[in-house]
């Protein structure tokens, strides 16, 4: 288990990291929102033993990560800026990661570079972004570790890849109780992968749960009424935001889904439907809350 | 697991830079192995025993860091770029965020990669030591190897090349890119012998009566690795086991201390200009006083070729701490509109700078004037350098090594360093001994007209400064004085920056000769082991000049008794004495470093320092066994039938030398009769009055003929290298004796003569 309480990190007079509690339970996805520079890489570096913090603790399994090499044997980490050593091959650099990581399965390493037709005697300089990453993630998989840390890893993953790499995490999460830290803008792929998501904006976290209960939560709603109705005429409901288009609204409630239907309804709508909320709706809805949105812009 | 992971981590490092391994090789391939091939043959050609054990010393110095320079020299920037090339990645984020990551303690990572750089080096150097006894071998020398020194020579290197770079790791990890690391390990490198010699010149700028027997060479030599290795070629002192242990010491201090600050470090400063904002400071100012010093130093010398003012040092100092310290503000945030940041704390640093340079500059201690009261001295120690100065004969000889077969000048350095210490300013001075009461009060008034004389003196005190000019009167002195006061202070100062004429101290050094216990130290000749005092030559003046035409007249024998003999009479001779005669020639004594018979070089080219001593008319024990050199009492004598002309003329005191000493007279003036009833009388032949007569383009002159007026003026005046050894009698300021003569040889030579000032000069009478 990763526990953080009041974790805080500052960069000169820039608070990247603000007192930040968190909780990711093992064997659960756990994904890692964020506005750009809300810290999200300084949190996965923070947890990574790469940095340490300024205030507060970040634990694993109760033990601090900075400078515990007991510890960070248990995670692997994968930056947003991959650092490979020069005329590194896959070969060199699964010798290398064997070196530090005991239980390293260099055969189990192999077989994923040749069944992904990454050659392992090519020079690592000569691969594209997205086989780098590839290359990264299956040593991360390799490693056999606890935790694994991936910073934008699933960015300039083709669409194959992709799958095939969710399915081994999920391989890895069922088998031997991996938990992935993922940090991401691609929410999509977070949706699919996650059960729990923390949201950060400006260093601090936003919030932290589990998605399906993150979804219980907020609904939205699409009605047709003969007058456009607004936030005011809904007093008994905590409207988020109330889109328009002709008369068609849409809004994003928080509340229960019941008690959402019953104001609803008691506006007599000509049309009224409860719609799935996706995760990239969800981050919209709650950074707008605090405040994260640009008006439109006339160039 | 952990010793397994930092052999694995020294092996891939290792492999990764094995390019800069194999460019160490080739480095020291050319300068030990290749280098070996090319000198050594010129030994194998020396076969005999005697040169066994040159050839062994020739070999040891191959390896010494002090001999085979290249090889230094490698070391330095081998050190300089291993510390810079495998600790790049703490520069970079990427790299940073990936070794960061590992799970690996940040002091095996340190480690590892510091024990890999190091090995990059040190593995080429002793691959090729190793090759380089095969060439040796080879060339069947082995035998005569000192593996002792050998291990000596290499283990210095190592230890030195291990400070170097262990430095440059330091800079590394205090800092966050290449160039900054580059900048502050030369800072390190160097700030050392910076600190040292500024102070060392500004001290003696600003407190010109400051004497130290310090060996500031030796001591900036001491304060880099850089810096020592300089004084190693310079020197062969060589490094022995203490100084090799206290830097093994530093060695393991330093990289503890970049291990305890690559812990703290910040991954985040990597890109930075400073891994730890707080060190800021403490590398900022001190250089920026460094800069400031330094710059004002400079103009102020600049601005001593014209017309000397410390103006230009507080200029300089000003200008030299604002460009320094804004320059750093520039580097540390890595733009030019930082020159505007930070101007109030240097503002103040300058202020203070300033100030107390102010307070130097202006003596507001008196240091430069410190007279101790009479009571408070028990006794004291005094040394006029150039009053009867019979040490500033600087003859110091650097030995040569046969016929540079072996392609080495031997230089004999440490018996050459050995002979300057004994006749160092500091020894000599220990030799002034005066506890005498009346001498002590006559240093004191010889110390009250130092602090009030004025103008421009000799050369800067060191422990170099000699007299060049072997026969002229040493018109001015330098004047050294501990004294040894009554609470158990030791004070010393020095008088080297002003015009002390030795003219003026004459009476107080009377008084001092008088004294006995003072008279018996002060001749440093004497204090040696008669062993080491091998040779002599005497230099009658008035013989050499007339007869020999300056020839030196050399006996090689055993000294001990003429030694003792000039013991005798010298110090029996004090200063009323020598106020009313000059000596009439000298001996010159050579003396050896310690154990001569263990020196493998021949006698003529071994190191030595010559005295010479003055030999009176009334010396007759010791021109009795100068005698047993051949050299005949007469020789002392002037002989003035060789002499076909004397010239009696006026002469300037400026143009005091042993050429031509008449200066061109100015014009308008006319001849007189006589120059001066009270010093110039009648001459004896035909009762002529002097005449000094204007010769176009001299001065006022006389010729003579006659020989008893020859007579008269040859017994009246004295050679001018009597002068010399006789700081007593000043030789007259306005007339001079010019006589024309003929060799031996039958050459026509000129030879000057001065008359003591004061000296009546009357006419003979005629018989």
């Amino acid at each position: 288990m990763i526990e953080s309480r009041g974790l805080t990190k500052y960069f000169g007079e820039i608070c990247a990291v603000d007192h930040v509690d968190t909780l990711i339970r093992p064997g659960n996805a756990f994904g890692l929102l964020g506005t750009n520079g809300a810290g999200k890489s300084t949190f996965l570096r923070l947890l990574a033993g790469i940095l340490q913090p300024d205030q507060g603790e970040i634990c694993v399994d109760g033990q601090a990560v900075f400078e515990q090499p007991q510890i960070k044997r248990r995670i692997f980490y994968i930056a947003d800026e991959q650092y490979f050593f020069a005329n590194a091959t896959p070969h060199e650099l699964g010798a290398f990661y064997a070196a530090y990581y005991p239980d390293f399965d260099r055969a189990g390493y192999d077989k994923l570079l040749h069944t992904f037709e990454l050659d392992s005697e090519r020079k690592v300089m000569t691969f594209s972004k997205g086989m780098k990453k590839q290359l990264s993630l299956f040593a991360a998989l390799a490693a056999n570790t606890d935790f694994l840390l991936c910073d934008e890893t699933f960015d300039g993953l083709d669409p194959v890849v992709r799958q095939a790499v969710k399915s081994l995490l999920a391989d890895a999460m069922a088998s031997r109780g991996m938990t992935p830290v993922i940090a991401s803008h691609n929410l999509r792929e977070l949706e699919d992968i996650c059960d729990h998501i923390g949201l950060l904006h400006r260093g601090g976290m936003l919030l932290s749960r589990d998605l399906e209960e993150m979804k219980l939560g907020l609904h939205k709603l699409q009605a047709v009424f003969d007058q456009p109705l607004g936030e005011a005429d809904f007093p008994a409901l905590n409207i988020l935001s109330i889109k328009s288009r002709g008369r068609l609204q849409t809004m994003i409630i928080r509340g229960e889904e019941e008690q959402i239907l019953r104001q609803v309804e008691a506006k007599q709508p000509l049309f009224v439907e409860m719609l799935p909320l996706s995760l990239e709706e969800l981050f919209i809805t709650e950074t707008e809350v605090v405040g994260y949105e640009f008006p439109p812009l006339e160039l | 697991m952990n010793s397994r992971l930092l052999s694995y981590n020294i092996r891939f490092n290792l492999r990764k830079k094995l390019w800069f391994s194999a460019l160490s090789f080739l480095a020291f391939l050319f300068v030990l192995p290749i280098n070996a091939g090319m000198t050594m043959p010129a030994f194998a050609a020396h076969r005999d025993a005697s040169a066994a054990a040159r050839i062994s010393e020739e070999i040891s110095r191959f390896f010494a860091p002090g001999s085979n320079v290249s090889a230094s020299i490698i070391f330095c920037i081998a050190a300089f770029a291993a510390g810079l090339i495998f600790f790049t990645w703490m520069h970079h984020r990427s790299q940073v965020d990936f070794y960061h990551s590992l799970p690996c303690s940040r002091t095996r990572l340190l480690g590892g990669n510091y024990l890999a750089g190091a090995l990059a080096v040190l593995l080429p150097y002793l691959l090729n030591l190793l090759l380089t006894l095969i060439v040796i071998a080879a060339m069947r020398l082995l035998p005569l190897c000192d593996f002792g020194a050998l291990l000596a020579g290499a283990g210095v290197n190592i230890l030195l090349f291990l400070l170097i770079y262990t430095l440059m790791v330091l800079a590394v990890v205090l800092t966050g890119n290449g160039v900054v690391s580059g900048l502050l390990a030369l800072v390190f490198l160097s700030f050392g012998p910076a600190l040292f010699q500024s102070y060392l010149i500004l001290r003696r700028q600003m407190q010109p009566t400051w004497f130290s027997t310090t060996d500031w060479v030796q001591l900036t030599g001491h304060s880099s690795p850089v810096a020592r290795y300089i004084t190693l070629f310079t020197s062969e002192s060589g490094v022995g086991w203490l100084e090799a242990l206290i830097m093994a010491a530093l060695i393991a201090l330093l990289f503890a201390a970049a291990v305890l600050l690559y812990r703290r470090r910040p991954s985040e400063a990597a890109g930075r200009a400073l891994a730890f904002p707080a060190s800021r400071p403490w590398i900022k100012y001190p250089l920026v006083v460094l800069c400031a010093v330094g710059f004002g130093i400079f103009l102020h010398w600049l601005g001593d070729i014209e017309s000397g003012s410390w103006l230009w040092f507080f200029i300089g100092a000003l200008l030299g701490g604002l460009i320094s310290g804004q320059l750093m503000e520039i580097i540390y945030h890595a733009d030019f509109r930082a020159v505007k940041k930070r101007l109030a704390p240097l503002a103040v640093t300058m202020a203070l700078v300033l100030g107390c340079c102010g307070l130097f500059v202006a003596d507001v201690w008196g240091y430069n004037s410190y007279l101790p009261q009479r009571g408070e001295v028990a006794r004291v120690e005094l040394l006029l350098d150039g009053f009867n100065s019979y040490t500033s004969s600087n003859m110091v000889n650097a030995g040569v090594w046969g016929d540079n077969s072996f392609g080495y000048r031997e230089l004999r350095d440490a018996d050459y360093q050995q002979l300057r210490g004994e006749v160092s300013v500091s020894s000599r001075l220990s030799r002034g001994q005066i506890s005498d009461p009346a001498a002590i009060e006559a240093a004191l008034a010889i110390a009250a007209k130092c602090i009030a004389a004025e103008g421009e003196g000799s050369p800067d005190s060191s422990e170099d400064y000699w007299m060049d000019n072997y026969y002229a009167y040493p018109e001015t002195t330098a004047v050294y004085i501990r004294y040894h006061l009554s609470d158990g202070r030791t004070v010393t100062r020095q008088y080297c920056d002003r015009e002390i004429l030795s003219r003026d101290l004459i009476s107080e050094m009377t008084v001092i000769y008088a004294d006995e216990q003072y008279r018996s130290q002060i001749y440093q000749l004497f204090s040696f082991d008669p062993q080491r005092v091998r040779f002599a030559e005497a230099y009658p003046f008035e013989a050499t000049q007339l007869v020999y035409g300056n020839e030196d007249l050399y006996q090689q024998r055993d000294c001990s008794e003429l030694l003792a003999a000039l013991q005798r009479e010298l110090t029996a001779w004090d200063g009323e004495m020598m106020r009313r005669e000059l000596p009439v020639g000298t001996v010159s004594f050579r003396v050896y470093a310690d154990d001569p018979s263990d020196d493998p070089l021949p006698q003529e080219q071994q190191s030595f320092i010559s005295f010479s001593y003055p030999v009176y008319a009334d010396f007759s024990e010791t021109i009795a066994q100068l005698e047993n050199y051949g050299i005949e009492p007469s020789y002392w004598q002037p002989d003035a039938e060789a002499v076909t002309e004397a010239v009696l003329c006026e002469y300037s005191r400026e143009g005091f030398s042993s050429d031509d000493l008449l200066p061109v007279a100015p014009s308008g003036l006319t001849p007189i009769i006589s120059y001066n009833s009270e010093t110039v009388g009648t001459m004896a032949a035909g009762n002529t009055p002097v005449t000094l007569l204007y010769n176009e383009g001299r001065n006022r002159e006389t010729a003579y003929t006659d020989s008893r007026d020859i007579n008269w003026l040859m017994g009246l005046s004295h050679h001018e290298g009597a002068f010399r050894y006789n700081s007593f009698a000043v030789p007259s300021g306005e007339l001079q004796v010019v006589l024309q003569y003929r060799n031996s040889y039958g050459a026509a030579l000129t030879a000057n003569r001065y008359i003591i000032e004061g000296t009546q000069v009357y006419g003979a009478d005629e018989e």
